[in-house]
């Protein structure tokens, strides 16, 4: 679904009918032309989960190069009957981006970070391409459509890189809510995208 | 099935567990096809708001990372005439049958260059010691070792913190998701000391997202607490409106 459209998006590179799975096992066997086409198609949404999460842009960046080896060294890992290509890339990118984040993580830095969770900081220049749009506003309307509290559990989980512990102390609330809106807010936010 | 683990699906597809929490979870999985299922739906999920937040590349960045792989593969020791390889050396047979491959030269240049790149990697002290030395006072504040933060719930909508540090003699004023006021009207800072007299701390308009991050004046004067209000464009001289924050400072 996703796929299709970031793929619609790239029509330059690549076979039109080239799905990021196809891609990522063309990668798994080493083919290096094809990861640069899935180079292309996946890098922005890979640099902006980092920038994200980490913040600081050069760090951003290096997290974001990383994680793009990583997907090299080890698309062999990838099934295509356990879930999609583009998940499979985003987890290794936000896993990478998070253990970050925790490593060295002064107390001081994390709230710098969500001191900047609701800024939209120069350098990061979404991408206007029609296709990105289209995701930004389709994701923004299934955000909005959670309460309050899921919304700022998922965001605050996702986008700032904490931990569930940390998401219910930075509101406010008993872990075991968070525990359960995260679900719940998850679970909605799938039925709404229609990801399945 | 455990309930307990059974709940965690989400925070686990989100990376928000802890790494034991993480493990236990992933312990469990193969026994559980409901929890294997719904994690790979929430990942896809959190695909979904990976992609709302793509940004275009800055371009030098897919050489960086092109060179990189092809370090990689050069470093790769090419395997002897092996009848037929089990799966790792098959694996590595493909990757040299790469259009990219190298000469020992410019491998040696690609691996110098990916030995500075791991030096890079251990920077995060370097790179708060960059972000201190910047003349932002704000950012300075809020990476301070010794940071201390007050935070509370706005009414009418949004956190607000006060974070203050020591070491560099400032404090900060946070705000997130504030509800932008009605047109004329500003939010106001305060500093409200022991008897409650307030003195104005500045006024401002949060962003389209509501936020606002702001120095507040040097040692807070002493004060006791810090306030919110909404005032009048151009602000008051005291508050005119019922406080949306008072953080007591002590």
């Amino acid at each position: 679904m996703s796929d299709d459209r970031a793929s619609g998006a790239r029509g330059e590179s690549g076979a039109p009918h080239e799905t990021t799975e196809d891609l990522l096992e063309r990668v798994a066997a080493g083919d290096r032309d094809a990861f640069e086409r899935l180079y292309d198609r996946i890098a922005g949404a890979v640099l902006g989960v980092a920038r994200r999460v980490v913040v600081d842009p050069a760090q951003a960046e290096e997290v974001a190069q990383e994680a793009l080896v990583e997907v090299w060294q080890s698309a062999h890992r990838f099934d295509r009957d356990r879930g999609r290509a583009s998940a499979w890339v985003l987890t290794v990118a936000h896993r990478r981006a998070v253990d970050r984040v925790r490593s060295a993580q002064a107390t001081s830095e994390r709230e710098t970070r969500l001191a900047r969770l609701n800024h939209a900081p120069a350098y990061d220049q979404v991408s206007e391409a029609v296709e990105a749009r289209l995701e930004r506003e389709q994701v923004h309307q299934a955000l909005r459509s959670l309460t309050e509290l899921q919304r700022e559990s998922v965001r605050l989980a996702y986008y700032g890189g904490l931990t569930h512990r940390e998401v219910a102390e930075h509101l406010g609330v008993p872990l075991g809510t968070v525990k359960a809106r995260l679900r719940d807010g998850m679970i909605r936010l799938r039925d709404a995208l229609g990801v399945a | 099935m455990d309930q307990s683990l059974h709940e965690l699906s989400a925070a686990y597809a989100l990376h928000a567990l802890s790494a034991e929490e993480a493990a236990a979870f992933e312990a469990h999985l193969p026994e559980c096809p409901a929890c294997a299922a719904e994690t790979a739906d929430l990942r896809a999920v959190t695909a979904r708001l990976g992609s709302a937040v793509a940004v275009d590349l800055p371009p030098a960045m897919k050489a960086s990372v092109l060179a990189r792989i092809d370090a990689l593969t050069a470093a790769q020791v090419p395997e002897p005439d092996t009848p037929s390889g089990g799966p790792i050396v098959a694996l590595r047979s493909r990757r040299l049958t790469l259009g990219a491959r190298l000469t020992a030269a410019a491998a040696a240049v690609l691996l110098v260059a990916v030995g500075l790149l791991g030096v890079q990697l251990s920077r995060t002290a370097d790179e708060r010691d960059r972000l201190r030395a910047s003349s932002d006072l704000v950012t300075r504040v809020l990476t301070a070792e010794d940071a201390r933060r007050l935070a509370g719930a706005v009414a009418g909508g949004g956190r607000g913190a006060v974070v203050t540090s020591r070491d560099v003699g400032a404090s900060v004023f946070v705000g997130s998701e504030l509800t932008r006021p009605a047109d004329g009207r500003v939010f106001q800072l305060w500093l409200i000391d022991a008897s409650g007299t307030a003195t104005s701390a500045g006024v401002f308009l949060p962003d389209r997202a509501g936020a606002v991050s702001r120095p507040l004046p040097a040692d807070l004067g002493g004060a006791a607490a810090v306030g919110l209000s909404v005032e009048p464009e151009g602000g008051s001289s005291a508050p005119t409106t019922t406080p949306v924050l008072a953080l007591p400072l002590s």
